[in-house]
């Protein structure tokens, strides 16, 4: 079972970039979806 | 390479819930990256395979403050070659009031439509047809997707108005079946109903298809 983020976003506090470039970056480790909160 | 989906997320119009069903059906399969209502960098369709636009709660007027920004760059993304894919508020928004990104089809209320086994917009399990085989998917108020413009039919409501539908680079749904086991259980009257990611598969297979296109 490969490992869930749950990932908050609150856009431009906690930036829709910044979560982008989290799951950017963490896909290629084999996490492969994130929860995203706005 | 997975192909990577532009995931529209705006609270609750198009919620969390719907964009987190989503990226579970679809996560082992598709990258996804998130935009909201604030304005994109120049480059941010660039690699975008797809863009989603979920649905949620609310006017589907909304479209006018949370796309402000950004309408214009997803019509050209769509224009270019891109694909759309709108589930529920999604779907409407790809109607000519909204995106306009459809030839001769608009997203109608289905409870507004003749012969439609329902009245009313709440949350409920909705007799469907998908390809074919006779299911029940949750409905919250969802679209029914009319007109004489050139499309597949994936499925339909029970009046057999077309409820999912391609037309071209552009996939629609009215219905969720990118919904969750706690959307079932969050309804006394849908409690036993959930589908056991049964629908998870329809919408991958369904986005697969749209990739094909």
């Amino acid at each position: 079972m490969k490992p869930t983020i749950a990932l908050f976003i609150a856009d431009p506090k906690c930036s829709v970039q910044s979560g982008n470039g989290i799951m950017k970056a963490l896909y290629s480790n084999e996490t492969y979806y994130c929860f995203v909160y706005c | 390479m997975k192909p990577t989906i532009a995931l529209f997320i705006a609270d609750p119009k198009c919620s969390v819930q719907s964009g987190n069903g989503i990226m579970k059906a679809l996560g082992e399969h598709y990258n996804f990256k998130i935009f909201s209502k604030n304005e994109l960098e120049y480059n941010f369709f660039d690699g975008v395979d797809m863009i989603a636009v979920p649905g949620g709660f609310g006017d589907s007027n909304s479209y006018d403050n949370l796309l402000k920004h950004n309408a214009d760059r997803v019509r050209e993304f769509v224009a270019q070659g891109g694909r759309y894919l709108g589930i529920c508020m999604g779907a409407y928004w790809a109607g000519k009031h909204y995106f306009n990104i459809l030839n001769n089809i608009d997203a109608y209320q289905y409870i507004k439509r003749p012969n439609t086994d329902t009245r009313r917009p709440h949350a409920k399990s909705i007799a469907i047809t998908w390809q074919g085989h006779a299911d029940q998917m949750f409905f919250y108020d969802g679209c029914a997707l009319i007109g004489h413009g050139q499309k597949q039919v994936i499925a339909t409501y029970a009046n057999g108005d077309p409820m999912a539908i391609m037309q071209g680079r552009v996939g629609l749904i009215g219905c969720h079946p990118e919904s969750e086991q706690f959307w079932y259980d969050s309804y006394s009257w849908l409690k036993g109903k959930y589908h056991n990611g049964a629908h998870h598969t329809l919408l991958l297979n369904f986005v697969d298809q749209l990739m094909a296109q």
